[in-house]
């Protein structure tokens, strides 16, 4: 694939930060080859450390590569004119604390040059999506939860229309209806062809939203594929059906013996907790209407 | 290795350094930068830093400098009314300066390091930003913040003078219509009721002064009085080359000494019949009688001595002539007198590039006089130099320095001088027909005047030799003013000034028309010594409001605090907040330091020191060492004085302080180093910032 065609493209990408003297001290990223197509979410795997951080900041020019080269949409990592067409949710909301959410959005609207006009009307509709309600708006982020900084977050990284969106940790601070939410999120961008790439630890969040997967362990890339390929256990088989009665079940177990299966289990298909949560929050709420906090 | 730039290049070192940083930081590497700036986007970028500040309630520091400033001025002890004004204004002017320089450092330092720590950064770069539009929004947002408080301690400032000012005038208005007043100062109390406390005036000042013996009539010559009431003076440069002998190459510079050639007459005068004992004090210094050494003759005598540039003494009279005083023959100043001076002395020349020939009478009762037509033949000028050679005819003249005042060469012509003292030069006082006068000569100096008549200034210090019974306490200055082209007096007037306090007056203008004119001062007050210089009497050329020039004083602040802003954020790109804190301040002050150090730096300092420390031993490889090392380092710091800002040119306080309109250059001169070390700076900041990984 051209480097054009996709959304980020790395070759031999390498971070090596040194100390005081120019030595080598530690191996942040080591010969990264990564392609992330456009439209498909992708996410970033690997434990603290593992140089998915590493790997966001060097595709947005926060740090400069040792070796290799970065393109994202076909231009150079870093670049300010590539910049118009990115959005950034880092880990944590650094933003400035003094400014009130409306204030915020404005600000890095008016970094992308987006007319005044445009901007009136994009900023309520943002704090509308991310779920932050009027008198939220008006509060300086000093005074925001945890939660509600992760959605003014996103809602400044979503402020350009962005064809490509990094998120880092997205669902760091989110109850599990915001995490939900997130995730619901992810996937519309998704379905608007929007290049998602996603770094988390959460693996639940990256199953349940992500197209592809790589897994980073020690600044170096050990897996790279389609979810549903990777988290497929070839060698297993597992049955389900609705309404055997228990001797029907026995007979199944015993028929499977015959067939040379070993240490058949069958048993009833669960939920997750996080769906199970979300399922009795909505089922409780007037109106059956989706959750927004407001702490 | 500053050390070893071409003296071509050192000698336009303030100019090519910074042209160089803009060139290659701003067009060069960062052109694409540049290209696609965005004021919009640098606005963004200066509004949160704006907002910061206020939200952070750093204009509160303002209230609290007001109030220091009201508490000093209730403790401020003033000579006058005047003076209390004058003081007031100083303080809150240098309180406003203090508090939006240093809130500038403070704000500036602690900014980006503080945003790269919080992360802050991550979500402003990842926009479509340049790192040009971010150093040049942080720059914009923080000016706005000095403009804040300026704004801010300005209207205090205004309100406050303006209180204060009404004020004394009104203490001023009751004690003058109580009449306690003493005569002397009531003029000077009338013209502060009338004209107010607070002004804004625009000066003429004399382009020359000169002591004259005579009034100057209509012929060119002009006289002089002996024994250190009277000198001249006339500038000469003197070269290696032009002191060297003409007729041998084996001649070095001085082999042949120097003849000085003089045209001075002479006459008898009865200046000096009716003075007081002899002082005893060497010609030069200020005494406040004059010495008798004998009757008048019908020869006369003069000293000459040769003076460096500041007209500080060279070689004193004592060494020229076996310390005889020369004598003249011929009253009508024809005949040229030469004196020979010593090959040593010759040399000794060389110290100062520009020297005076200075010519002071010796002879009591005698007043000299010189011819002042402009003469281009050197040989026919009052004073001029010779360099023998191996033949008559092969000497060397050298003639006194282009006056500029034409394409061709024109000598320049004597200056006369008054007795030397520590504040100038002292006029003596006397009766009109025989006291010296002091002569200003304004150029190009039009008043304005609606009642025909001119608005001067004058402020002289005055001395009362206590020798004269006649020495009245009360000192009456007479002042005329004359056409130079028409040669049209106006009417005479008399003042009576204080000591060290501005007397304000009027002459007549319609001898001013053209702006050519000369002020005759004369001290009509026997026994009495007036202080003066060329800058002691002012023509009020134009009145501003104060509080016009108030704003151009706190605009000369703001421009201050834009460069202090320009290099905090330049130290911050690559230093943590409080070196960065450190290193700015350096910065600022690095100019102003070397300059102090002045004659430790000058050239020989190397030889000097080596000399301190191993004593008279010469050749010794340590002793070139040392001299070479401190020689080196001693230029290393005056080409850093050079490219290091020079706060000196943002005098925002002295003009105001003296009631004097702050002139269109004084302006420029901050713009200039906002343009030659703030552009540069903030080039720099761009490169630096782009080549930094914010991320930490």
């Amino acid at each position: 694939m051209a480097i054009s065609d996709a959304a980020v493209h790395t070759e031999h990408l390498t971070k090596i930060y040194k100390d005081f003297w120019g030595r080598d001290k530690v191996r942040a990223l080591d010969d990264l080859n990564l392609t992330i197509n456009r439209g498909e979410v992708f996410g970033l795997l690997g434990p603290n450390g593992s140089g998915k951080s590493t790997t966001i900041k060097l595709l947005l020019g926060l740090i400069f590569a040792t070796r290799g080269s970065a393109h994202i949409l076909g231009a150079p990592a870093g670049s300010t004119t590539i910049n118009q067409k990115i959005g950034f949710l880092p880990e944590e909301s650094y933003l400035y604390r003094f400014l009130n959410g409306e204030e915020t959005l404005k600000f890095y609207g008016r970094l992308f040059k987006i007319p005044s006009r445009e901007l009136k009307r994009r900023v309520p509709e943002l704090l509308d999506i991310v779920g932050l309600d009027e008198r939220s708006r008006k509060r300086k982020l000093r005074e925001y939860s945890k939660g509600m900084a992760r959605r003014i977050g996103l809602a400044q990284a979503l402020i350009n229309n962005p064809d490509l969106v990094l998120l880092d940790e997205p669902t760091t601070g989110l109850d599990p209806i915001g995490t939900r939410e997130m995730k619901d999120l992810i996937l519309s961008l998704k379905n608007q062809g929007k290049t998602v790439l996603l770094c988390s630890h959460l693996l639940a969040d990256v199953q349940d939203v992500c197209d592809r997967i790589t897994i980073l362990f020690r600044g170096k890339m050990m897996e790279l594929g389609h979810v549903k390929d990777l988290i497929q256990i070839r060698d297993i088989t597992q049955v389900s059906a609705k309404g055997l009665s228990e001797p029907q079940v026995q007979q199944l177990k015993d028929f499977l013996a015959q067939m040379g299966a070993h240490d058949a289990q069958i048993s009833h298909p669960t939920t997750t907790l996080e769906d199970l949560f979300v399922k009795i929050v909505r089922d409780n709420t007037p109106g059956n209407g989706s959750y927004t906090s407001s702490t | 290795m500053l050390a070893y730039i071409p003296q071509s290049i050192e000698n336009n070192l303030q100019w090519l350094a910074p042209a160089a940083i803009v060139v290659l930081g701003l067009l060069v590497y960062g052109f694409g930068d540049l290209f696609r700036f965005s004021f919009r986007r640098a606005h963004a970028i200066s509004s949160v830093c704006f907002w910061e500040s206020i939200r952070r309630r750093v204009l509160w520091i303002s209230p609290l400098a007001m109030i220091g400033v009201l508490l000093v001025t209730q403790f401020q002890k003033s000579l006058d009314e005047q003076d209390a004004i004058r003081q007031t204004i100083k303080f809150t002017l240098f309180a406003a300066g203090m508090v939006v320089t240093m809130t500038a450092v403070i704000l500036a330092c602690t900014n980006l390091p503080r945003e790269i720590e919080s992360r802050v950064i991550y979500t402003v770069v990842t926009k479509p930003i340049t790192r040009l539009e971010i150093v040049a929004g942080k720059v914009l947002g923080f000016a706005k913040v000095s403009a804040a408080i300026l704004v801010i301690m300005g209207v205090f400032t205004l309100i406050y003078i303006h209180g204060r000012g009404w004020s004394l005038r009104r203490d001023i208005q009751k004690r003058l219509e109580a009449g306690s007043i003493d005569p002397i100062s009531r003029p000077t109390y009338e013209y502060w009721a009338k004209e107010g406390l607070l002004s804004a005036r625009t000066f003429e000042k004399p382009a020359t002064l000169q002591v004259y013996a005579q009034e100057p009539n209509s012929d060119t010559r002009r006289w002089f009085y002996s024994e250190g009431d009277g000198s001249i003076v006339v500038p000469f440069f003197v070269t290696p080359e032009l002191l060297t002998p003409r007729g041998s190459p084996d001649f070095k510079p001085g082999d042949a000494g120097i003849v000085v050639q003089l045209m001075i007459g002479f006459r008898d005068t009865d200046y000096n019949k009716a003075q007081p004992e002899p002082s005893g004090l060497p010609i030069g210094i200020a005494a406040p009688t004059t010495t008798l050494i004998q009757a008048p003759a019908k020869s006369a005598a003069v000293r000459i001595e040769f003076l460096d540039e500041n007209l500080n003494s060279l070689i004193d009279y004592r060494s020229i002539n076996g310390g005889q005083p020369i004598v003249l023959n011929d009253p009508s100043g024809a005949t040229p007198t030469s004196i020979q001076v010593s090959q040593e002395i010759a040399l000794n020349l060389l110290r100062s590039q520009l020297l005076y020939v200075s010519v002071t009478g010796a002879t009591q009762g005698v007043e000299y006089s010189v011819d002042t037509r402009h003469e281009p033949d050197a040989l026919h000028n009052p004073i001029c130099l010779l360099v023998p050679g191996t033949t008559p005819d092969m000497a060397r003249i050298i003639g006194p320095v282009d006056d500029r005042t034409t394409d061709t060469y024109q000598p320049a012509l004597p200056t006369f001088r008054g007795r030397t003292s520590t504040y100038g030069q002292q006029l003596r006082g006397g009766p009109a027909k025989i006291a010296p006068v002091a002569v200003y000569r304004f150029r190009g100096a039009t008043p304005r005047s609606a009642d025909g008549s001119a608005a001067f200034e004058i402020r002289v210090r005055i001395e009362h030799s206590g020798a004269d019974e006649n020495d009245i306490e009360t000192t009456r200055f007479q002042l005329i003013a004359v056409n130079r082209k028409t040669g049209v007096a106006g009417e005479p007037i008399y003042i009576s000034p204080e000591s060290n306090r501005t007397t304000y007056f009027s002459l007549p203008s319609f001898s001013m028309q053209d702006g050519d004119f000369d002020v005759y001062l004369r001290d009509l007050s026997p026994g009495q010594y007036v202080n003066i210089r060329a800058d002691v009497l002012s023509l009020v050329a134009s009145k501003e409001s104060f509080d016009f020039n108030l704003v151009k004083s706190l605009s000369i602040l703001w421009m201050l605090s834009i460069l202090v802003v320009v290099i905090a954020i330049f130290c911050s790109t690559f230093l943590s907040w409080p070196i960065a804190i450190v290193l700015t301040l350096l910065l600022l002050l690095g100019h102003w330091g070397i300059s102090q150090l002045s004659d430790s730096l000058a050239p020989g300092i190397g030889n000097m020191v080596a000399q301190d420390l191993f004593g008279s031993v010469s050749g010794a490889s340590q002793v070139k060492v040392v001299q070479q090392s401190v020689d080196a380092m001693a230029r290393v710091l005056n080409q850093l004085a050079i490219i290091l800002p020079d706060i000196g040119q943002f005098s925002a306080i002295d003009d105001i302080e003296a009631g004097i309109t702050i002139s269109a250059s004084s302006l420029i001169a901050p713009m200039k180093v906002l343009a030659t070390f703030g552009l540069p700076m903030l080039a720099l900041s761009y490169v630096l910032l782009r080549n930094k990984e914010v991320a930490p």
